[in-house]
């Protein structure tokens, strides 16, 4: 008996249908077999800013200014004997602590005989970052540069005290 | 014109058959060509086209301020437990820096603040591991681990790790735990970590970027074939000499003492430049008790051995005639489950004795076709020992509905 013209017909699609369905399969099973792992990284930097600010002085013969980014000038005009002093705060607005690496004072202009130093912060002090834990408060430091004129007084100079700071974890004694 | 009914029929039936022969036509060109560039296409594509995942199984950061835990290796980076010591920045986000490179399960040096975070996540087809270090500072040195793992849980290798780093000067990124060429066992997972060190030369309030590239090759499909110990020239004697067409060899005699011969899979005709060293065999043997042991090297598997130990040249049947066939061999493990060793011991002997040892052997090589690959049932039986993942595992589909064979349904 001779077969219909649609039994072929019908016979050839599916018969093409299945050997591309498997081939399509085998396609994406292949490909499962290959692979690769991503490891895909970015990373931000903090940054350190300090900012020295000018504190009160203790009379009206001392002044105190910033004169560089991390450095405070301290005038004194026609000082008497006496001590003189000026305060200033020192505060991290940088996203890492940080200590003191240094404290220099330049003391070419002071005249002989005068005695400057600082105190409230030392070479070390460790200053951490803004924002800290609500409460603390150890996201500034303040200080004090003191001035002592001795008898022979009457002076008027100036001098520059420059802080310098460093990531906390890098810092050397 | 008028046409039949039949022959209108016949006319409909055609387009749609024509309609659906493109379609699929289409779909297999897109199957196939994916398998030709898997490598390359992107993991969304892949999931597009069928339920596959990557070969990425956890990934975990030594500081974002919680201890992970994963079943199978305990605590994987101790130390990380969200405090700050004398600075917290993150809280129970991150914790104290690491200040070097992290060892899984063993805690690192770290400084005494919480500064710095990493987090890392895994995209959800676990092809890619996002790591984002935040507020780095020089000297910081978190480390991110994670377990890769061959889809479908067959062995594989890694053949390549590339580090992409365009910032040398600002960080250095290492990977530790996985090297090139290493084997990832069939069910196994391999477990690795990237470093990050932040350098020195890093700029403050900047962006740097840098990339591990981990390709697994997956597609060299494995062969199973025969194996059969050989002793080497002094000892061992083809089956073919004594009118067997099978190939394999018997090897002695040998008085006491201690033996290791190769274990050669698919050398047909006895001629090992045709087969493949799988393993070896060693023989421990004092006079009246044999132990014999199968090796196989990394990567390699055993399904079945059979052994014969004792005076005669051959091991004999039924009919005391001489056989070669392993099914007769006196001692047998079958259903082995992909066994890497397996051992003999044979008691009661004298003098000198010969060794026959057979083992069913599947291994990794160019010996199979890729297309192999899926024809799971036949000559790779992952199946069942694959399922010793099993429910203590922390991926929560995993599960316990775990199957190898299962192409067809999602895994994770």
């Amino acid at each position: 008996m001779r077969k219909s013209g649609k039994t072929r017909f019908a016979r050839l699609g599916l018969l093409s249908i299945a050997i591309l369905v498997s081939l399509c399969v085998m396609g994406i099973g292949y490909a499962g077999w290959m692979d690769t792992a991503d490891i895909d990284g970015t990373m931000h930097t903090g940054y350190i800013e300090m900012v020295v600010t000018p504190g009160e002085c203790s009379s009206n013969n001392i002044s105190c200014s910033v004169a560089a980014p991390h450095t405070l000038q301290i005038t004194l005009t026609e000082a008497e004997p006496d001590t003189y002093t000026c305060g200033f705060t020192i505060t991290n607005t940088g996203t890492i602590p940080v200590k003191i690496q240094g404290i220099d004072i330049d003391t070419s202009g002071v005249p002989a005989g005068v005695d400057v130093s600082v105190t409230g912060v030392v070479k070390g002090t460790q200053i951490e970052q803004a924002g800290a834990e609500e409460g603390e408060e150890d996201d500034s430091a303040e200080g004090m540069v003191i001035v002592i004129v001795p008898e022979n007084g009457n002076l008027s100079f100036s001098f520059d005290v420059e802080f310098s700071f460093i990531q906390w974890n890098l810092y050397e004694e | 014109m008028i046409r039949s009914r039949g022959f209108k029929r016949r006319t409909r039936l055609g387009r749609w058959l024509i309609i659906a022969l493109v379609v699929v036509v289409a779909l297999g060109s897109l199957g196939v060509a994916y398998g030709y560039s898997s490598g390359t296409l992107k993991a969304d594509d892949m999931m597009a086209l069928a339920c596959t995942t990557g070969p990425l199984k956890w990934v975990v950061s030594n500081d974002d301020g919680k201890v992970t835990n994963i079943c199978s290796y305990g605590d994987i980076d101790p130390g990380d437990d969200g405090g700050g010591t004398n600075y917290d920045n993150w809280g129970g986000q991150s914790s104290d820096d690491p200040s070097e490179p992290q060892t899984m399960g063993v805690e690192c040096a770290r400084y005494d603040k919480d500064v710095a975070r990493t987090t890392a996540w895994m995209s959800c087809d676990h092809k890619k591991i996002t790591v984002l270090l935040e507020n780095a500072y020089p000297c910081y040195y978190p480390t991110v681990f994670f377990g890769l793992k061959c889809p479908e849980s067959t062995p594989g290798t890694i053949t390549s790790i590339v580090i992409d780093n365009p910032y040398p000067d600002a960080l250095t990124a290492t990977t530790s735990g996985i090297y090139e060429g290493q084997v990832i066992p069939k069910c196994g997972e391999v477990t690795g970590a990237v470093q990050v060190h932040v350098e020195q030369a890093a700029m403050q309030n900047t962006v740097y970027t840098f990339d591990v590239l981990i390709t697994i090759d997956c597609t060299t499909c494995g062969k199973c074939d025969t194996a059969y110990a050989y002793g080497g020239e002094e000892y061992a004697t083809c089956f073919q000499s004594y009118g067997f067409s099978n190939w394999g060899w018997t090897n002695g005699p040998i008085g006491p003492g201690y033996y290791e011969f190769e274990l050669w899979a698919g050398a047909a005709q006895c001629d090992t430049s045709k087969g493949t060293l799988v393993g070896w065999l060693t023989v421990d043997y004092d006079g009246s008790t044999a132990i014999v042991a199968y090796n196989l090297y990394e990567g390699n598997y055993m399904t079945a051995t059979h052994l014969y130990v004792g005076n005669d040249r051959l091991p004999k049947n039924k009919k005391d005639e001489e056989t070669v066939a392993p099914g007769q061999y006196p001692y047998k493990h079958n259903g082995l489950d992909d066994v890497t060793i397996d051992s003999y011991t044979v008691t009661g002997l004298s003098g000198d004795i010969y060794i026959v040892a057979h083992a069913d052997v599947c291994w990794r090589g160019n010996g199979g076709s890729s297309w192999n690959c899926g024809s799971w049932g036949s000559s790779w039986n992952w199946g069942s020992s694959c399922r010793s993942w099993g429910s203590s595992w922390n991926w929560g589909s995993w599960g316990n509905s775990w199957n190898c064979r299962s192409w067809g349904g999602c895994w994770r």
